[in-house]
């Protein structure tokens, strides 16, 4: 046994994050940790790894305990871990990520520092060999990548950074916190191929992520949180088939995912994407556009996140832009809402020219956004946040508006007056969708509105889109879940690394090769 | 302007007459360094000027009731100082940001306006007379105890130290994750400024008859003008703080018009336009600033690394 | 002692005052506003200036003086804070921003003298001045061996008055919310359709009057009008105020304003007129260190 928990317990207030969990990974294992949001994971790996105190229960790692120790003591003691949230050292070149990894390795070199010089020359530049080869297994091109800040790094090869920084460490338990979120299926595959790499040379593995395929593919064994509990322990076959699991998180959506094969290499699904933008034939787009956007460009900080973009939504239909993590779906999205302006292009709403309005006026003439994240006000109830909504209307007419939108999400009616903070995940997503509407959009944006949420959750919410479509919404819909996204869209485009690459029907995509093997799995 | 056409041409000529000048530029520009210190590793500390006013009343004290070397009187301010750096620097330790700024806010206006206002040994509001003063041949020590302290500095950031430093600026959290033991390294920063400050205070002792607790020595005035030294030139490295306590301390030699000081108009102005337009500071490249500046090399996106 | 106590509420109703102002940016913007004891100061000033070298009524005076304390917040807003945010700097930034801002101001007023730049504004350089006798109106009545002048009287009703209608607009106005909205989320805000800048100005606006109200209140009551009665009565002490009872609290900085005039008095009391300041700093550095969140306000904890 390398890892041992012991019921563990943690509470926060009167929530029960961690609520009696015992667990046994054995040495060599990648052992997967699945649930809903909420469930406890992270709290529970905060535990382990002393970001946050025991309250119950012990732990040990082979023979060493890890109830009470601080953070830094556990990290030495071999249990190396990456963030939900990327924390890499942002400023700090790829390379210095890695070296710094492995300061607690190093000697003090205070002295050497100020006298020695040689010594320490030395000393760097056998430190500088294996950053080098870290990276490498991770996937990097240090000559590529090395002396780039961390924050301008693609946010791939962020992820595989984090990774190389934790090996740094040369742990005997890796923790992963969610390391595929936001990758399309290419990028996944490589993740899979370097979690089964480390695995292969003795690295023991804990993995949380919500990609059922990833988690039952790699792991050999998997373990299921729910409400702070442990409901299913075993191997992937019998947690996916085990029907509490399936009714807590899974839904059915989970079982498609899990059945499809996993897809072809990394690199040819780049190139036939790429292809195929030269040979697919583009559909048009509608002669009557609502929204025209015309060779948008536009950096965010550092990096040019967009490059000539150019897309048109017509009145009434559902334009879906997909693409991975970081390719630029998000940025367009903020620049049409006029949260960044862009270096160049142009973006017309209806008559109102997106570039240079302010965001309040935007919102006025009928471009609502739904963000990322849901960027709900926790500390306010539903029923406040939602009468925020209807702030920016020309027509106060709340009242009745707001009693028709609880009637269509009624689980917001049901939670009128708690803290929208307490909401689950996709109890938010609803009421961030509620307060869209309520702004009466003409056109609403949606920014990944099934991003972080499980596999049943995903369903609900897409099952409301639809329903908003269907009463008449124009609605553009960015999305990493290209399979979800594709099956309702009446039209999309494909953007990768900051460009527009393909565009055409929903249903021409859905059946694309290319578009089926890069983002689709096949 | 001639001024400056002297400095350069005939830098010996320069030092023979503006000798208080030059002391002052060394002062300031190891305060400068006691500010690298704690900034470089993430913390807003504006304790300095307390642990300044340790250092210069132990040495003072000393020489006027024990009669002590300076060395030594000097060497006792330092250490003092870094014995209260330990002990204020422990408390605050989990405090971030603006609070930590505060917290030593509210350590040195204590010190100062509790403390040394309030004993009747440092003469209370009337400040100390120091007879024993040198001005004109302590600048000599000022200046060597300047090139070894920025010299120790420079080396230490490459170091070790230096790098779980940067690290710590950047995110504690991931910082602990590799093992960093985050609390005991901001200590040490906290105490090594305040040894610096301690060492700083002692030697402007010496090169002043009077030992005064007024506001514009030891409290908020002298911490904010440390902290645009600091601002100005830069927090990425040593040589960043260095320049900025040089520029801004001949500024006002550069800028006398008759009768009117506008030396704060222009550090106000100087502040406001450094931290808008270029919050990296004059000297550094875009490295670890306090502020991280848009100007960065563009990256374009890459795909991801295949593998 | 009476006395002592009377001048402890008096004095902790301007801290009070002044401190909401200080705790409403930080509530919302999460910036610390380092011009606002200058602002304090700027108020006084302008006040006596306009009565003595421009021959105001003194009631003229104090609106305009009001008025221009809340100019002052605009320019505050547009030099210092504004052009950090659309650069997307951290809150550290607009701390030094106004740092530089306040240093400005104090310098302008301390560099009026007669045929200098800023006669306009002040020509008593660096003195302190008060208002002359008669200019102000403040009759004085003797009660229970206690001397209560008007002036001073007149602050508890103005600064509690103002505070509960802050209060009000704050917890229950269209504004108010959307104020809190942006406290919370400035995307969120913004996403649905505030006019965040214009709300932000608003906010420097409201803050700063309150700022120059208080420094006017403190130099007619306490007949002290220098170039230097910010930084030595309010820019530290305010700070202490907010984290007494909490940053980012209006409530919290009402309590602390008096909480903080009670302290000094107890520590006049007890320890001689000399440790009074100095206790009140300890208080601070100890709050922040046992309570960060001070008595009001909320634990900020960093989700990992």
């Amino acid at each position: 046994m390398l890892l041992r928990l012991d019921d563990v317990q943690r509470h926060f207030g009167g929530v029960r994050a961690v609520d009696g969990v015992s667990l046994d990974v054995e040495k060599g294992a990648i052992q997967g940790l699945i649930g809903p949001n909420g469930a406890g994971k992270t709290t529970l790996v905060n535990v382990i790894t002393g970001y946050v105190p025991f309250q119950s229960g012990r732990a040990w790692i082979e023979s060493d305990q890890l109830r009470g120790l601080p953070a830094h003591r556990i990290a030495k003691l071999g249990i190396a871990r990456t963030f939900q949230n990327i924390r890499l050292f942002k400023d700090l070149s790829a390379l210095d990520n890695v070296l710094v990894g492995m300061h607690s390795r190093r000697r003090d070199d205070t002295l050497a520092q100020l006298g020695t010089l040689p010594l320490f020359r030395r000393d760097q530049r056998a430190r500088l060999n294996e950053a080098h080869k870290l990276m490498e297994t991770a996937g990097l091109d240090p000559a590529w990548v090395g002396s780039r800040p961390a924050g301008t790094l693609p946010y791939g090869d962020q992820r595989r950074l984090e990774i190389a920084r934790a090996l740094a460490l040369q742990p005997r338990l890796l923790i992963l916190d969610e390391p595929a979120a936001g990758m399309n299926p290419s990028e996944k595959h490589g993740m899979r191929e370097l979690i089964e790499r480390i695995n292969k040379d003795g690295l023991t593995i804990l993995l949380i992520d919500h990609d059922m395929r990833l988690v039952m593919g790699v792991c050999t064994r998997v373990a299921v949180l729910n409400f702070g509990r442990k409901i299913a322990d075993g191997t992937p076959d019998e947690v996916s088939t085990d029907a509490s699991v399936i009714k807590a998180y899974l839904g059915t959506g989970g079982e498609r995912e899990v059945s499809s094969a996993p897809g072809a290499s990394g690199v040819d699904e780049a190139t036939e994407v790429v292809e195929a933008a030269a040979t697919a034939k583009a559909t048009a787009g509608p002669e009557i556009a609502i929204l025209e956007v015309h060779e948008l460009s536009v950096s965010y900080g550092a990096v040019s996140a967009v490059r000539g973009a150019s897309l048109r939504v017509a009145s009434g239909e559902v334009v879906a832009l997909i693409g991975a993590n970081g390719a630029g779906k998000s940025t367009i999205l903020h620049a049409l809402s006029g949260l960044i302006r862009p270096d160049s292009g142009t973006a017309i709403f209806d008559g109102l020219d997106l570039t240079t309005a302010k965001s309040s006026t935007i919102v006025r003439h009928g471009l609502v956004q739904v963000p990322e994240g849901r960027e709900i006000l926790a500390r306010q109830t539903v029923l406040e946040n939602l009468e925020l909504a209807t702030w920016s209307r020309a027509d106060r007419a709340s009242g009745g508006q707001i009693e028709a939108v609880m009637k269509r999400f009624p689980i917001l009616g049901e939670r009128r007056a708690m803290r929208a903070g307490t909401l689950s995940g996709g109890e938010q997503q609803m009421l961030a969708i509620a307060r869209g509407l309520l702004a009466k959009p003409r056109l609403l944006l949606l920014d990944e509105p099934s991003l972080g949420l499980a596999p049943q959750m995903v369903d609900e919410v897409f099952t409301a889109i639809e329903e908003i479509h269907r009463e008449g919404t124009t609605i553009l819909l960015v999305e990493q879940n290209a399979l979800r996204a594709l099956a309702i869209a009446d039209r999309a485009y494909v953007i990768e690394t900051g460009q527009i690459l393909l565009s055409g029907s929903g249903d021409d995509l859905l059946h694309n090769p290319a578009v089926r093997r890069a983002y689709l799995g096949g | 302007m001639d001024f400056i056409i002297q400095l350069f041409t005939d830098p010996v000529g320069f030092y023979n007459s503006h000798t208080l000048l030059v002391a002052d530029i060394g002062i300031n520009s190891i305060l400068a360094a006691s500010m690298f210190v704690v900034l470089y590793s993430g913390q807003l500390s504006l304790a300095s000027p307390g642990f300044m006013a340790i250092g210069a009343y132990t040495s003072v004290l000393m020489d006027l009731h024990w009669h002590t070397p300076l060395a030594l009187n000097v060497a006792m301010g330092t250490v003092l100082a870094g014995v209260v750096g330990v002990v204020v620097g422990l408390p605050v330790l989990r405090l971030r940001g603006v609070f930590l700024a505060i917290a030593t806010i509210g350590f040195i206006e204590a010190l100062r306006l509790g403390v040394i206002l309030n004993l009747p040994i440092t003469g209370e509001g009337l400040g100390l007379q120091n007879p024993n003063a040198d001005p004109l041949g302590g600048v000599n020590m000022v200046l060597v105890a300047l090139v070894v302290v920025v010299f120790l500095l420079w080396r230490l950031t490459k170091g070790r130290l230096g790098h779980a430093w940067a690290a710590i600026r950047q995110d504690e959290l991931a910082a602990l994750s590799q093992g960093i033991d985050v609390a005991r390294y901001k200590l040490l920063a906290f105490a090594l400024s305040a040894v610096l400050a301690g060492f700083a205070g002692g030697l402007e002792a010496h090169l002043n008859f009077f030992v005064d607790p007024g506001d514009a020595q030891y409290g908020v005035t002298r911490a904010v003008q440390i902290l645009t030294f600091a601002v100005l030139g830069g927090s990425g490295n040593i040589f960043g703080p260095v320049v900025g306590a040089l520029f801004l301390t001949t500024l006002p030699e550069i800028l006398r018009f008759q009768g009117f000081d506008y030396r704060d108009i222009v550090s106000g102005v100087i502040l406001i336009a450094v931290i808008v337009f270029r919050p990296q500071g004059i000297v550094a490249r875009g490295g670890l600033a306090i502020v991280r500046p848009r100007w960065w090399p563009r990256a374009q996106p890459h795909a991801s690394s295949p593998g | 002692m009476g006395q002592q106590l009377l001048n402890a509420i008096f004095i902790g109703s301007i801290y009070a005052l002044f401190a909401v102002g200080y705790t409403l940016v930080f509530g919302i913007l999460d910036i610390l506003n380092l011009a606002h004891s200058a602002v304090f100061m700027f108020g006084a000033a302008l006040t006596y200036s306009l009565v003595v070298n421009h021959g105001q009524s003194f009631w003229v005076a104090c609106v305009l003086g009001v008025a221009a304390a809340g100019l002052m917040g605009l320019v505050i807003e547009h030099v210092c804070l504004r052009p950090l945010r659309r650069r997307r700097a951290p809150p550290i930034a607009a701390l030094i921003s106004t740092i530089g801002l306040a240093l400005i101001i104090v310098a302008a007023i301390e560099q009026g003298r007669p045929g200098s730049f800023f006669a306009w504004l002040w020509v008593d350089g660096a003195n302190s001045v008060s208002f002359p006798a008669g200019v102000v109106p403040n009759p004085t009545w003797h009660v229970a061996g206690l001397t209560l002048e008007a002036s001073k009287v007149a602050i508890i009703p103005i600064s509690i008055f103002l505070m509960l209608v802050l209060g009000y607009v704050m917890r229950y106005t269209q504004v108010g919310r959307g104020l809190r909205a942006i406290a919370e989320n400035p995307t969120a805000a913004r996403l649905l359709g505030l006019d965040v800048d214009r709300m932000i100005s608003l906010t420097l606006v409201i803050s700063s009057a309150l700022g120059g109200l208080a420094g006017i209140l403190f130099g007619v009551a306490l007949g002290d009008i220098s170039p230097y009665i910010g930084r030595d009565n309010v820019e530290v002490r305010g700070l202490a105020v907010i984290v007494l009872g909490g940053m980012g609290s209006i409530p919290g900085a009402v309590a602390g304003g008096y909480l903080l005039g009670l302290i000094e008095v107890l520590a006049l009391l007890v320890l001689g007129s000399n440790a009074r300041a100095g206790v009140a700093f300890a208080a601070l550095f100890l709050m922040l260190v046992l309570r960060p969140q001070g008595l009001f306000g909320a634990q900020p904890r960093e989700k990992v």
